[in-house]
């Protein structure tokens, strides 16, 4: 699992460095004058360095030798992908509510939808947290540190 | 004289004073609740100071981070689970002191060896911090960059799991901070036509994203914990006179460990802690008693981690090079504020730093006063749900986020940043080299580039400088040295594989 893992990794690095390579830097005239001139030249540097790595990994991945450890590392196990996309969609959700209709609509929804989400059914309990943050952030940003928020629907 | 009557004035405002009270008591709160830890305390609290003034901004900090690694004791005594990473060899004789029956003993024990470790080092820190900055004004761009190669090494060869991949992650970091206008020419790198990212990645989404929000997606889909422990109730006492005079050079000696440590990058507090409690596990006269509630083990852990603070921070304001992901957050938060860590900012901005040590002696104080006042309190905190805590801090980091520059582009790079750390985690990247590789990027492609002017363009006539060449050096043997483990592994591994035969 590791050995497949670190492969993996390491072949990906190689395409990803490439295409930052090709695509994301300028080509000036100062290329061809003084290295010190040139703005490729500290990212070409670090990309090549990252392919390295990269052929690097791949390399001690086929050469490690299958023993007793194999599988316990290389990726941290027991993660679970679905819990993941779930969570990393709610958050998107708040951070899309908090700018289309603002603060106290957004965040009075995501917190109890959270807490239900990820098992935590005490209703009174819920609400009572869900009041005392929502308000509580709103009073430190807008009265303490005087920053308007997204209030009310835009 | 002059500059200590005038920081004396910048800390008795009311603003400092509660940035100072606030910060701790946040910082304990942080610390104390599992998982959260100093990073993430520092992270939330980072988009504050975009509002504040700059003595406000550093005590807030200052008593977060302070706070942070104190807290971590609270948990660790009263639900033998470490509240941070730094406070693991805390539980080892503090949970069994508090489950024989003196859990407020074992929180005055952890609270009076936190403020004695922390007030200790401020005292190393305010004579060695102006000592280091004088020898760094003999630095260039040469010195500068083997200096910086040299932190980031620090932090990648301590990468737990893989060399590489903590090459590669200090590397991601060095990258993401060459987005944007180059400095020397204006030309823009890797902006893909977005206008937001001409200035580069911003250092408030980025740290956000990458360590609050990857943390929250962590404990949602990460690997299922074992259930929580029951919560201990407990009180606060102080150790008595004659205890305290019996474990004093311990205090003293776990102290000085934590400083020690805390100056050398990458190394931290949860080293520091541990080995200053494996050496009074060693000498200690009650060593019999280690692991069964004996003082001496919580206050060696204690004190040596406290003391890492002010020691992690010797480097940060003497040479501008951070220690640890805190200290890289700290930076970059300094330099929001235009004050720039290094040598110059002892000659130039004096008042500013007395104030800076007044502070951190302050933040101390107030954690001794808030732990004995508020440790009970914490306790019962510890019961707050993990989902509606979770929750909690998607709003606060989010809302933090968006009040720095009000852009929809920053709370986009925030949850990229907060997949990107997911993954990371994942596939068992580290993500100190990626913060610490970002904080010192520029320092890194300035000097570096400097440096090829002076020399011609000619890169090996960088290790001509005496200092540069003993930085390389260290880099290389920091570097290789996990390289020469595995050969060696690989060799005694070969060899019990295969006996000589006739043996």
């Amino acid at each position: 699992m590791k050995k497949l893992t670190d492969l993996w990794i390491g072949a990906g690095v190689l395409p990803i460095a490439a295409l930052l390579y090709v695509t994301g830097l300028p080509k000036t005239d100062a290329m061809e004058t003084s290295i010190a001139m040139n703005p490729a030249w500290y990212p070409w540097l670090l990309l090549v360095l990252a392919m390295l790595c990269g052929l690097g990994l791949m390399v001690s991945a086929l050469l490690r030798r299958a023993g007793p450890s194999e599988g316990a590392a290389g990726i941290t196990a027991g993660v679970r992908p679905g819990r993941m996309v779930a969570g990393l969609l709610a958050i998107c959700l708040y951070v899309a509510g908090f700018w289309f209709v603002g603060y106290w609509v957004a965040t009075l929804l995501f917190i109890p939808a959270l807490s239900w989400g990820l098992g935590h059914r005490k209703p009174a309990e819920v609400a009572l947290v869900t009041l005392i943050v929502t308000s509580l952030v709103w009073l430190v940003f807008t009265r303490l540190l005087l920053i308007p928020l997204r209030d009310w629907p835009f | 004289m002059d500059s200590l009557m005038t920081a004396l004035m910048m800390l008795a405002t009311p603003a400092a004073l509660m940035a100072v009270t606030g910060g701790t008591l946040f910082g304990i709160l942080v610390g104390a609740l599992p998982g959260l830890g100093s990073v993430l305390g520092i992270t939330v609290i980072l988009p504050f100071t975009y509002m504040l003034d700059q003595t406000t901004s550093i005590a807030l900090l200052l008593g977060t981070y302070c706070g942070s690694v104190y807290g971590g004791s609270i948990s660790a005594i009263l639900i033998n689970t470490p509240g941070t990473p730094q406070s693991a060899a805390t539980v080892l004789d503090g949970y069994p002191m508090a489950r024989s029956g003196r859990p407020a003993l074992a929180l005055g024990w952890a609270t009076v060896a936190s403020t004695f470790g922390g007030l200790l080092a401020c005292g190393v820190l305010i004579v060695a911090a102006p000592a280091l900055a004088r020898f760094g004004l003999r630095f260039g761009p040469i010195e500068y960059f083997a200096l910086g190669l040299f932190a980031l090494s620090c932090i990648v060869s301590v990468a737990r799991e893989s060399l590489l991949k903590g090459v590669l992650a200090g590397l991601f970091g060095l990258f993401l901070a060459t987005v944007g206008q180059d400095p020397v020419t204006g030309a823009m790198r890797f902006d893909y036509g977005f206008f937001e990212l001409s200035a580069g990645v911003s250092l408030v989404p980025l740290l956000v994203g990458l360590f609050a929000v990857s943390e929250v997606l962590w404990r949602i889909a990460g690997p299922a914990e074992p259930g929580g422990a029951s919560i201990m109730k407990a009180g606060f006492e102080l150790p008595s006179l004659a205890e305290l005079r019996l474990r004093f050079w311990l205090m003293v000696k776990s102290a000085l460990i934590g400083t020690g440590i805390g100056t050398l990058p990458g190394i931290g507090a949860t080293a520091a802690s541990l080995v200053s409690y494996a050496d009074a596990k060693r000498t200690s006269p009650r060593r019999d008693n280690f692991g069964r509630g004996e003082p001496d083990g919580i206050v060696a852990s204690e004190s040596a981690n406290n003391a890492v603070t002010a020691g992690a921070l010797v480097p940060t304001l003497s040479l501008g090079v951070p220690g640890d992901p805190v200290t890289a957050v700290m930076l970059g938060a300094l330099t929001i504020q235009n004050i720039t860590p290094g040598p110059r900012l002892f000659s130039e901005n004096g008042d500013l730093v007395t104030y800076l040590f007044l502070a951190l002696i302050a933040v101390n104080l107030a954690m001794f006063v808030l732990g004995a006042l508020l440790a009970p309190a914490f306790s019962r905190l510890l019961k707050l749900p993990e989902p509606l805590l979770m929750a909690s801090v998607v709003v606060l980091v989010t809302v933090g986020t968006y009040s720095v520059n009000s852009s929809a582009f920053d709370l986009g790079i925030v949850l990229v940043a907060g997949l990107v750390g997911f993954v990371l985690r994942w596939l068992a990247f580290p993500l100190a080299p990626v913060v610490i590789g970002f904080v010192l990027s520029p320092m890194i492609e300035g000097s570096l580039r400097q440096g090829m002017i002076l020399t011609g363009d000619n890169i090996w006539a960088f290790g001509a400088s005496p200092i540069a060449a003993v930085l390389f050096l260290l880099t290389g043997l920091f570097l290789l040295w996990p390289l020469y483990g595995w050969w060696r592994g690989r060799q005694r591994s070969g060899a019990s594989a295969h006996p000589v035969s006739g043996d």
